[in-house]
């Protein structure tokens, strides 16, 4: 039944190549969709992804790390003595307007991280380092935002909120979701460079003592600042994640193209063995006048939708690697996961399923009567 | 347990088309022995292919009782039938059925492969029915590659694999030229009678007469009494 179903279906490479095809196109489009997707939503946990912080602690309404609130930084003297704390530092995430050399107004991102450590700070320098960031006034920028900063170099001046920084270091690949432009700095010149009040801070990042057990941390934590919100990093960015998600529809908007996607690879791979099954439908009553029986017709069309799959999503998968390997957009990353791989490989399978479901219902509908009328 | 490999008595059979019904066979009966080579013969619509897809559980008759191999199969459900056909039903069709992308040892291979048995056995039986019908040599050629005649070769092996005990032919002879027809309907023969098989054969070919051990005529969906005339080809007409 074997050799049958998968020689039948190489008889005919068109319908073959369609469905393969429709598997092709239903699979890179649920993996490009799926990883701008993943890439957008982990723009909007950047700062959190990037820190190596062990818990995160702020304002207690806080929903999203870039629209922090202010929080009292007094209030780590309650923390600061459990016994699972290492250190607490405090850290800024403000928001300012820069004036740019041409006059033009653009709104950046500060962020200002303890000197001591500089924990949270930016990564990917192609030139300066977090050590350069030190210095007083001195803030970095991304290569992603050369345009929307007027092209500025390494050296030159900049005016955030009436304030003077100096752009002393350049990353690369440092974007978030809304794509405003991120200046990071050390805690004091944040906090100027941002006009924060002083004794505020957005929040405190806690290094817990190594080995210790994080949640029951995040619990002592909580008890001891009531008004404060603790997560930990994990869950900061799904949170972060979410605000975006639920603000902006977006996960509706990227549902609604995969959707399409996959129905149109339904339909060619449906279409495909259903005109397959036509083609062959004296073939099929023969089987069946010798005796097949539904189980044994049901088992070549699956074999011949599943082989469809198979080899479907094998080159999509390859398509997809190479794509994730060539792709490079800091403003539209693609994230390119195991799961979603494995993800969308099941929900293929599930297609050639389906797909097989007309064709064998035309199939049981035939009678095998019709090869003994000539 | 007799000697009758298939026994039919009473057999009716209509086809309603809306509000009119058209009887095809009424009130047929008959005996075929073990081994016997049976071939019913008759006018266009006179019932011929009716009652052999009924004696090949592909059709279920209206009212009647129908033996074959001591099972009583006419009110059988569709499930049955199909069991039964693969278990003990082989067929030989009038324009060959046999599938295009496979080569003709996968052909037989297939009707093994209905009744589960393994692949290195159905192989070997395979290629031994070939052998007997003289196909060895063709065993992995497409069977588009294949004469006419050739390919109605690799359908009777096709037919006898899996040992069963009937053998039902539709028109085997239709799609060949006269030389081609005889020596399929030898194979069969020597075949059948070597392996003590049972045959019913519907034909419409007077000069094949003569390999029939018995021939029954269907006239107007009944069998007619009269014998059925002697060919200028005929030898051993019962």
């Amino acid at each position: 039944m074997l050799s049958f179903a998968l020689k039948t279906l190489a008889s005919d490479r068109g319908k073959f190549f369609t469905g393969v095809a429709g598997v092709v196109f239903a699979l890179v489009l649920m993996n490009i969709q799926g990883g701008l997707y993943l890439g957008l939503m982990s723009k909007a946990s950047l700062l959190v992804d990037h820190c190596d912080a062990d818990l995160w602690v702020g304002q207690k309404r806080v929903d999203n790390v870039d629209l922090a609130r202010d929080i009292p930084e007094i209030w780590m003297n309650r923390i600061r003595a459990l016994p699972d704390i290492d250190r607490v530092e405090a850290y800024i995430v403000g928001k300012g307007t820069a004036t740019l050399k041409g006059g033009r107004l653009e709104d950046v991102w500060i962020v200002g991280s303890h000197p001591r450590s500089m924990l949270g700070t930016a990564w990917g320098f192609i030139s300066g380092s977090p050590e350069s960031l030190k210095r007083p006034d001195a803030v970095s920028f991304d290569e992603v935002d050369l345009k929307k900063l007027e092209n500025p170099r390494v050296g030159e001046w900049l005016e955030v909120n009436g304030h003077r920084a100096r752009l002393v270091a350049q990353t690369k690949g440092i974007t978030g979701f809304i794509t405003m432009p991120y200046l990071f700095t050390t805690l004091e010149t944040a906090r100027r460079l941002s006009d924060m009040r002083p004794g505020f801070c957005s929040f405190f990042l806690v290094r817990a003592v190594p080995g210790c057990d994080k949640e029951r941390l995040a619990a002592q934590v909580r008890r001891r600042l009531p008004n404060a919100a603790v997560f930990t990093p994990p869950e900061f960015a799904r949170i972060s994640q979410d605000y975006w998600m639920e603000r902006t529809g977006i996960g509706i908007s990227f549902g609604a193209s995969t959707c399409l996607g996959l129905l149109v690879g339904l339909m060619m791979v449906g279409q495909s063995l259903y005109a397959l099954a036509l083609d062959h439908l004296a073939e099929f009553a023969t089987l069946k006048a010798m005796g097949a029986d539904d189980s044994q017709v049901c088992r070549v069309i699956l074999i011949q939708s599943l082989t469809m799959a198979g080899i479907g999503a094998l080159v999509g998968v390859l398509i997809v690697l190479a794509v994730g390997k060539l792709w490079y957009s800091p403003l539209a990353p693609l994230e390119i996961r195991p799961s979603l791989l494995l993800g969308s490989t099941l929900v293929i399978a599930v297609i050639g399923l389906a797909a097989s479901l007309l064709p064998y219902l035309r199939i049981r509908r035939i009678d095998p009567a019709v090869v003994l009328q000539g | 347990m007799d000697d009758a490999c298939i026994r039919a008595s009473g057999l009716n059979k209509a086809y309603v088309t809306g509000d009119s019904v058209t009887p095809v066979l009424q009130e047929v009966g008959l005996e075929v022995t073990r081994g016997e080579c049976l071939f019913l013969v008759g006018p266009s619509g006179s019932g011929k292919t009716t009652l052999l897809s009924i004696l090949g559980c592909i059709l279920s008759p209206d009212s009647g009782a129908l033996t074959i191999c001591d099972t009583e199969v006419s009110a059988f459900s569709s499930t049955e039938q199909a069991r039964f056909r693969r278990e003990k039903l082989g067929f030989v069709f009038q324009k060959f059925h046999l599938f295009a992308a496979l080569s003709a040892l996968e052909n037989v291979q297939i009707a093994y492969a209905l009744i589960g048995t393994n692949k290195l056995e159905s192989r070997r039986q395979s290629l031994e029915l070939l052998d007997r019908v003289g196909l060895a040599h063709k065993a992995g050629s497409q069977v588009r590659h294949l004469s006419m005649g050739q390919r109605q070769r690799v359908a009777l092996a096709r037919a006898l694999a899996g040992n069963p005990e009937v053998i039902l032919a539709d028109e085997p002879t239709a799609s060949l030229d006269a030389e081609a027809g005889m020596n399929a309907m030898h194979v069969l023969k020597e075949l059948c009678r070597s392996l003590n098989k049972t045959v019913v054969v519907v034909t419409h070919d007077s000069r094949i007469f003569p390999m029939a051990d018995r021939i029954l005529r269907l006239s107007n969906g009944r069998i007619a009494p009269e014998p059925v005339p002697e060919t200028p080809y005929s030898t051993s007409a019962a």
